[in-house]
């Protein structure tokens, strides 16, 4: 076999003849994980004595075992260094063929014995955002976790992953986002609340799913902690630029109820809150976090679970083979059987009639369009949830959410120092928007100030609602939060 | 004890434990102390080596604004964190630095009073280099002990260690709250 490698038989590199060519080892590249001891059939590799330019023991062949050397090549495939291979002699490739007998079969590794825990850890606690909405799913009943870790979100898959075992739930750790999401839909028909936490890029491989979601009618909840984007943007810096994206980044006529809290606390309450509303109408939830939310440390008090209202889903009334699975109840939403139960489920992302079968009769379209867009809109009021804050004599609303809401509650109280009549009107539900009440406000007030981590998104809503008031905006692309200073230097601004 | 919105940052290199030591601190007022604390940390590449920040925000009231503006107090652990970080200490507020890997400059002026301790020094004399950070916050929590209880803080280290380092971290929080009653005198 002809060679490309420039190999020398030196300190640096360990060569051995063997019985069908050669075995080398270059020593200083290797990093002492031993795969390639562990993965030859022939069980020859060993760890040598000596240190190499990294402080690892390289593998070596024993002496007196150069003959069992089949040139299989295991090791070279193995390695993730490319520290060790072979080479097999031109007139006797046949034999790097193992005899399938000779495979080994891996051990499968213990685990470790898990001990139960609350799931419901009532008290004081000392935790960021990320954790404090795990721990509020833990405590709301879900049992499934299906996601791929992403910053800033990754403390959330990496508590729950700890905590889900310990509650009898299950973290499964998926290939990518859009099997997460298809996981977290599977295990709800299955029957377990369930749910995935992501970030800006993994929300949007998530779309497609997530429209699977809302014509399927599958409770589920989606934390997206944002970051700066778009694409891979700005890893573990904050932004608030997925707020658009949340309302209408799946396809296709829909609604979708989507909440921002601004503190751990708020995560952990707020978590709980989504599954409550995914489940009363059947409906995936998102909870949109933001970098500063989910990393920020802050006292969180979880209450006894007997003081902790939890929404399960409405079963089915009729005999299994009766009922029609997207037959709605008065409140436009129908009850949800599960996999197993011995109801009929015919699940699909077509356009479907109540039995859930497909159907292309535009009149079925019309129907299940407006049924699941308006199961939310009438229940608006019940759904969406706000802050005023100083807002009785304000004559400048300043709207805000998430982290930024705090930086402006900071900023309304200078500018009341100043003289400024100035209010903030947080949004906890983004969507669906609270155009009611922002409607109402600009009977009363000429101005509004929108301050959002973005280059204008949500004060597009607010111009819709706020007419005719004067709608101003003071953005940042993301990376960081805006200062108090800039704040009231804006709200002193427009109220001259 | 009274007190109004102090901001504290900690600021050292990667590995020393400084986020741990925000952390800490931040624990005990909030969840022991019953007040109301924030704490935040430095994410991106100034997490993975190089200077790294943790900062705590501490207040008897609700706080809205979570980062600090002008910090009060400084605990410095580092040359790097000294240059970063030291130019925006409040005029007039505490600077608190291990005087082996730290030295001071002009920019050191602006500090009211300077506290410091061979920090790391210590931690290698009683055999666990790593608990520098803990010797510091003993040390910390002697000057700053008008913000937070000793009590407090004492039993944040030893919750937030793991149970076969107990002993020797009390031992370090120890060393570096005696070296503080020994050396700041007439206070
Ligand atoms: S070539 Fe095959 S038999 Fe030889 S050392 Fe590598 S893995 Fe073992
Ligand atoms: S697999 Fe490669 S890196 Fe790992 S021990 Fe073997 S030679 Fe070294």
């Amino acid at each position: 076999m002809a060679t490309t490698y420039i190999i020398k038989d030196d300190e640096k590199t360990k060569k051995w003849k063997t019985p069908h060519g050669e075995l080398y080892i270059i020593k200083d590249r290797c990093k002492g994980c031993s795969f390639c001891i562990e993965f030859c059939p022939k069980k020859v590799l060993v760890e040598s004595k000596e240190f190499n330019a990294k402080g690892y023991h390289p593998p070596e062949l024993q002496e007196d075992e150069t003959k069992k050397c089949i040139n299989c090549g295991f090791c070279a495939m193995i390695c993730p260094e490319f520290a060790i291979f072979s080479e097999a002699d031109a007139q006797s490739k046949d034999i790097a063929q193992i005899p399938e007998k000779e495979y080994p079969i891996p051990e499968s590794p213990k685990i470790p014995e898990i001990k139960k825990a609350r799931d419901v850890l009532t008290g004081e606690h000392f935790w960021n955002g990320d954790v404090a909405a795990a721990e509020g799913a833990i405590a709301a009943g879900c049992k499934f976790f299906g996601g791929y870790p992403i910053t800033p979100s990754t403390e959330v898959a990496e508590h729950i992953a700890e905590r889900m075992p310990q509650v009898g739930g299950v973290y499964v750790q998926m290939e990518d986002e859009i099997a997460s999401i298809a996981a977290v839909l599977g295990a709800a028909w299955g029957g377990a609340k369930s749910m995935t936490a992501t970030s800006g890029p993994g929300f949007s491989l998530m779309q497609e799913n997530i429209g699977l979601a809302v014509i399927t009618e599958t409770p589920c909840l989606i934390i997206n902690v944002q970051r700066g984007g778009p694409s891979t943007g700005l890893p573990t810096l904050v932004a608030q630029a997925d707020v658009m994206q949340a309302r209408w980044g799946t396809h296709g006529d829909h609604e979708i109820i989507a909440l921002a809290p601004n503190s751990p606390q708020e995560c952990f309450d707020l978590t709980i809150e989504c599954f409550n509303l995914a489940y009363k109408y059947r409906t995936p939830v998102l909870l949109m976090m933001d970098e500063c939310v989910g990393h920020m440390t802050e006292r969180v008090v979880v209450p006894e679970r007997s003081k902790i209202h939890l929404v399960d889903r409405k079963k089915p009334k009729g005999e299994p083979g009766k009922v029609k699975i997207y037959e709605a109840d008065e409140d436009l939403v129908p009850p949800m059987p599960y996999a197993g139960e011995g109801y009929n489920i015919h699940m699909t992302g077509l356009t479907h009639d109540e039995r859930g079968y497909p159907s292309t009769i535009p009149e079925t379209q019309e129907r299940m369009i407006k049924r699941i867009c308006d199961k939310i809109r009438i229940h608006a009021d019940e759904i969406i949830r706000y802050e005023e804050f100083m807002l009785e004599d304000a004559e400048i609303v300043v709207v805000a959410y998430g982290i930024t809401s705090r930086v402006v509650k900071r900023a309304v109280v200078m500018a009341r120092e100043k003289g400024i009549k100035a209010g903030m009107f947080r949004l906890i539900t983004l969507w669906p928007f609270p155009e009611k009440k922002v409607r109402e406000l600009a009977k009363k007030v000429k101005n509004f100030l929108v301050v959002e981590i973005n280059y204008g998104q949500m004060v597009l809503e607010v111009e819709r609602c706020a007419c005719p008031s004067k709608v101003h905006f003071l953005g940042k692309m993301g990376g960081s939060v805006h200062t108090p200073e800039e704040v009231l230097q804006k709200i002193t601004e427009v109220t001259k | 004890m009274k007190m109004a919105r102090t901001e504290i940052k900690f600021g050292g290199f990667g590995g020393q434990g400084i986020i741990l030591a925000g952390f800490i601190v931040g624990k005990a007022v909030s969840l022991y102390d019953k007040k109301e604390a924030v704490f935040t940390q430095s994410y991106g590449p100034e997490a993975r080596g190089g200077a790294c920040a943790a900062s705590l925000v501490i207040d008897d009231k609700v706080i809205d604004y979570p980062y600090p503006v002008s910090p009060d107090i400084m605990v410095i652990m580092s040359q790097e964190a000294y240059h970063d970080y030291v130019p925006k200490l409040k005029e007039g507020g505490i600077l608190i630095i291990d005087e082996d890997l730290v030295s001071l400059d002009d920019i050191a002026k602006r500090a009211g009073k300077i506290y410091k301790i061979p920090a790391t020094r210590f931690a290698e004399e009683l055999g666990m280099k790593i608990a520098a950070n803990i010797v510091m916050l003993g040390f910390f929590g002697y000057v700053a002990r008008n913000l937070l209880t000793t009590e407090s803080l004492k039993k944040s280290v030893l919750e937030s260690v793991p149970a076969r380092f107990r002993d020797q971290n009390a031992k370090a929080f120890d060393k570096g709250y005696k070296y503080a009653q020994e050396t700041i005198k007439g206070e």
